[in-house]
């Protein structure tokens, strides 16, 4: 019995259903909310003309990841941009986050995809308060600078507090079966 | 997590992510990610970033610029400029805005704001802010976009439109040479020359085909789409719910008490008006009884109210619990009860109406969660109670 071949529109298929989990790994590389957009889209298209050169044996989400940090490293050597730690290190923390996505089998991948669905609930749960401050960071794409600003608070705190309410939000999605427990 | 302290991993994964990782943080990062749980709480927290970053489940807002990101912006989008012009690999142009109304921006090469004649390459995405509108010409097809929507054009003229969010309608002319797709993270949607509609968000696909016929592929399943049909694709669940949209089955009865059948037949509405002359097909004008049964379907969610405005009598039920129960003679009077539904499944319905003498009149409509209250459309119905 042979599985069926996915074909280009399946393999964009899953790529969109799964851009959440791109955009988290641009962004970690990139660590700068514009920088990880402009990827994104320099990414999407990738993909899509890309495709059909895709092995449809291989693994997509490597495939994937492998051109979003080509993208990168292009992206860092025209902008010669400072390292966040030291060069070296850089590299190295480039190189283990890379072989920690690469482990994500297919169930994860599944299990991703499914608790995507449940955050928009979520986020609805959460307090207004708590749900402006992650539309301005997250939305706005405001630094917490910013924020902080407006808020009265320091820019500390609002990393702390979004901090906090990754947690929160990552323990509803596993609460209401969106992750495995 | 196993012997790791789970508080401990989220704090490096912000600190990296907002640039605070220091050269001990980040030695304390790679010893840690030695740990399976803690890579896995890692990979966790990372997509949660990107869907949130995305703006995935977030309410869609007018964004608000700062003059630092403006100045940022409009020089990327010189540059950009100057690229395309310069780059002979640069993406073609693949689509024209012909109208706008409100905040649309291209994610491409920086962020800039559309304006109408504005030209996109290639793989651009575009956002529309909430209550916003937008107008594309791709190919042979004219897209119009609604607010809060996200899409990717494709790669090439022939290619598919990658919707992430929101709701587009999509009029293909027949004649084109180029006729584009959409594809969603549930479906994919193939045209010959068509009108349709096409709605993510983050539970399913919602396909409203008005004219012509589309083919719906997915979860490996292909099916022909017919005009009138509305069809929801909900990952998880059955590949493809049927099409709904062809009403309730009624049966009509002599007497009020639902005792002598006289004839059965499809109704596309609960909304009438038999003052005159009777529900037709020699039912009398006077002292009768009609059933509709079949299922209803909400394309979103949570607690539903039904309204029903009625002269004389009528009952609702929803999945055998009565619902609305006001079955006395008089005046048109308006009664409601509330359900839960669940978003794409078909729930039975039955709705019994009684007509005494004079006034017949019987209209029944909902409101849910983000559906304003509207007559329910026949959309919503099946007539069997196994579409």
């Amino acid at each position: 019995m042979t599985t069926p071949v996915p074909g280009p529109a399946e393999l964009i298929q899953r790529f969109v259903a799964d851009r959440g989990h791109y955009y988290g790994f641009l962004r970690l590389l990139s660590g700068d909310d514009l920088v990880a957009e402009e990827l994104f889209q320099e990414l999407s298209l990738a993909v899509i003309e890309g495709v059909g050169r895709f092995r449809s044996d291989g693994d997509l989400g490597k495939w994937v990841r492998g051109i979003a940090r080509n993208l990168w490293r292009k992206h860092r050597a025209r902008r010669h941009r400072d390292a966040r730690v030291v060069p070296l290190l850089d590299e190295r923390i480039a190189e283990r986050l890379t072989a920690v996505y690469d482990e994500r089998d297919a169930a994860e991948e599944e299990a991703q995809v499914a608790a995507a669905r449940h955050l928009g609930r979520c986020l609805e749960a959460l307090g207004e308060r708590q749900r402006t401050l992650l539309a301005a960071r997250y939305h706005q794409r405001r630094s917490s600078q910013d924020i902080a600003a407006e808020r009265g608070m320091t820019p500390a705190s609002v990393d702390s507090t979004l901090y906090r309410l990754r947690g929160l939000l990552l323990d509803c999605i596993r609460r209401s079966g969106g992750l495995p427990a | 997590m196993s012997d790791l302290p789970e508080p401990e991993i989220d704090r490096l994964f912000a600190a990296w992510l907002d640039r605070r990782l220091d050269e001990a943080g980040a030695q304390r990062l790679l010893a840690l990610l030695d740990d399976p749980s803690a890579r896995r709480r890692w990979r966790e927290l990372s997509d949660l970033d990107g869907w949130l970053a995305e703006r995935h489940g977030m309410p869609t807002v007018r964004r608000r610029w700062p003059g630092r990101v403006l100045f940022v912006a409009g020089l990327a989008a010189a540059a950009v400029l100057a690229v395309v012009i310069l780059r002979p690999t640069s993406p073609p142009s693949i689509a024209v805005v012909a109208a706008i109304e409100g905040d649309v921006q291209r994610l491409y090469g920086g962020q800039t704001t559309l304006t109408v004649g504005a030209e996109l390459p290639a793989g651009a995405q575009v956002l529309l802010a909430d209550g916003a509108r937008a107008q594309l010409r791709v190919g042979g097809a004219i897209i119009d976009l609604l607010g809060g929507s996200r899409l990717t054009l494709p790669a090439i003229a022939a290619g598919d439109i990658a919707l992430h969010a929101g709701r587009i309608h999509v009029q293909v002319d027949p004649a084109a040479a180029i006729k584009p797709g959409v594809v969603t993270a549930h479906a994919l949607i193939k045209v010959t020359g068509t009108r349709f509609t096409v709605a993510v968000d983050a539970f399913g696909s919602d396909l409203l085909v008005d004219e012509g016929t589309v083919n719906l592929t997915a979860a490996g399943v292909t099916r022909a789409v017919p005009a009138g049909s509305r069809t929801r694709v909900i990952p998880g669940q059955t590949a493809l719910l049927a099409p709904i949209g062809s009403g309730l089955r009624g049966t009509y009865f002599a007497g009020m008490d639902f005792a002598t059948p006289l004839f059965t037949r499809d109704d596309p509405t609960v909304d009438l008006d038999w003052t005159d002359a009777g529900p037709g097909q020699g039912a009398p004008t006077t002292f009768y009884s009609v059933r509709w049964t079949g299922t209803v379907t909400a394309l979103s969610g949570g607690e539903w109210t039904f309204i029903a405005t009625a002269d004389d009598g009528v009952r609702v039920w929803i999945e055998e619990r009565l619902v609305i129960d006001r079955v006395r003679i008089g005046g048109a009077v308006t009664t409601s009860g509330t359900a839960t539904l669940v978003a794409g499944r078909a729930h039975r319905i039955r709705i019994d109406y009684s007509q005494h003498i004079q006034w017949a009149t019987l209209r029944l409509q909902w409101e849910g969660p983000g559906q304003a209250r509207c007559v329910v459309p026949t959309a919503a119905f099946h007539p069997s109670e196994h579409p």
